[in-house]
């Protein structure tokens, strides 16, 4: 756990960030209202063209029938480098409500992937649910492999690597979880058996 | 306006468009059958004076349709069936219905920090080096 702002470590929950004070109530003062965000994927520079856009709802909405408690959403929006785009994607990802608005707490599995062209910087931000199974780590490796495509000057082509990377890591993770757990459940059915013998 | 719609829903179109033109050839052969004992019973049969000049028109055709008509139209209808299924293949294909779902277990309890509720900061952010900023990726 680490402030969006100030990236202070912290052990346990605070209510403001000890350091830099920092509360989501602050950060709504600073960006003001929400912007409109479509579900899947928003293009708020309107560069991209209209037919990739689609691609990538179609990608996103598998994404989602896969995964049906997460849903995934990306915003392209020009912030500028005096934004700090980490507390731009914390304070949208609690206030766009992406997921549904009673989709709070643990039950949260959003993900959302704010990509700054003008700022030249991107984040990938977890809801609370996910946090027990994808790492910060998982989503830097997801950021790496879109980084090849944003370093070329490909931003869809940074955002689907980023997608598909994101599918096949967070399949890995449900599988690895239902395999241990299945090794689990025949432990414990054995020794029940040889309990019983 | 075309380019709103996206490719999936192109594709559901056409198979829809498709499979009500296979309907549409297909119903009104299968209506026009036969009549049922009923409706026969009903119906007057109609008689007409051989010297009415309507007399002739009144008689069946006696040209049956042309062989290559018949090939041809079942060609047609099974050409039309056979495309409406490989754009239905493709639209469930697509719509990833046969594979299968993932799910996480619940997690019981959050640990809910600095005043959020959807996401406590889980994160990672990266800055570009393109100098020119990101291109649209044509």
């Amino acid at each position: 756990m680490k402030c969006p702002s100030c990236g202070a470590p912290f052990s346990t929950p605070p209510a403001e960030c000890p350091r830099c004070k920092l509360t989501l109530a602050q950060l709504d003062r600073k960006f003001g209202l929400v912007p409109y965000c479509s579900r899947y994927m928003s293009d708020r520079t309107e560069r991209l063209p209209m037919e990739e856009i689609d691609a990538l709802r179609s990608l996103l909405r598998v994404f989602h029938k896969k995964f049906p408690q997460i849903v995934f959403c990306v915003l392209v929006i020009d912030l500028g480098e005096e934004v700090s785009i980490s507390e731009y994607g914390f304070w949208l990802i609690n206030r766009a409500r992406f997921g549904g608005a009673g989709i709070i707490g643990a039950k949260n599995f959003d993900l959302f992937f704010v990509i700054d062209p003008k700022g030249r910087a991107a984040g990938l931000i977890a809801g609370y649910g996910l946090e027990a199974y994808l790492s910060e780590q998982d989503l830097q490796d997801a950021l790496a492999v879109a980084n090849s495509g944003f370093d070329a000057g490909d931003l869809i082509r940074g955002m689907r690597e980023c997608i598909e990377f994101l599918t096949i890591r967070v399949r890995e993770i449900v599988l690895r979880i239902e395999e241990s757990r299945a090794l689990e459940n025949r432990a414990a059915i054995l020794t029940a058996n040889s309990d019983a013998s | 306006m075309t380019l709103l719609i996206n490719k999936t829903r192109r594709r559901r179109i056409i198979a829809t468009l498709g499979m009500a033109i296979f309907l549409g050839l297909i119903l009104p052969a299968a209506r026009s059958q036969g009549i049922s004992p009923a409706t026969e019973a009903l119906t007057p049969s109609p008689t007409i004076a051989p010297e009415n000049p309507f007399a002739k028109l009144a008689q069946p055709s006696r040209k049956p349709i042309p062989l290559r008509w018949k090939v041809a139209i079942v060609l047609t209808a099974l050409v039309i069936a056979a495309a409406a299924l490989w754009f239905s293949i493709r639209v469930w294909q697509s719509s990833n219905l046969f594979d299968r779902q993932y799910r996480f277990a619940a997690v019981p309890t959050a640990a809910i920090r600095l005043g959020a509720n959807r996401s406590g900061g889980h994160m990672a952010t990266i800055t570009f080096r393109n100098r020119n900023g990101p291109s649209s990726g044509t």
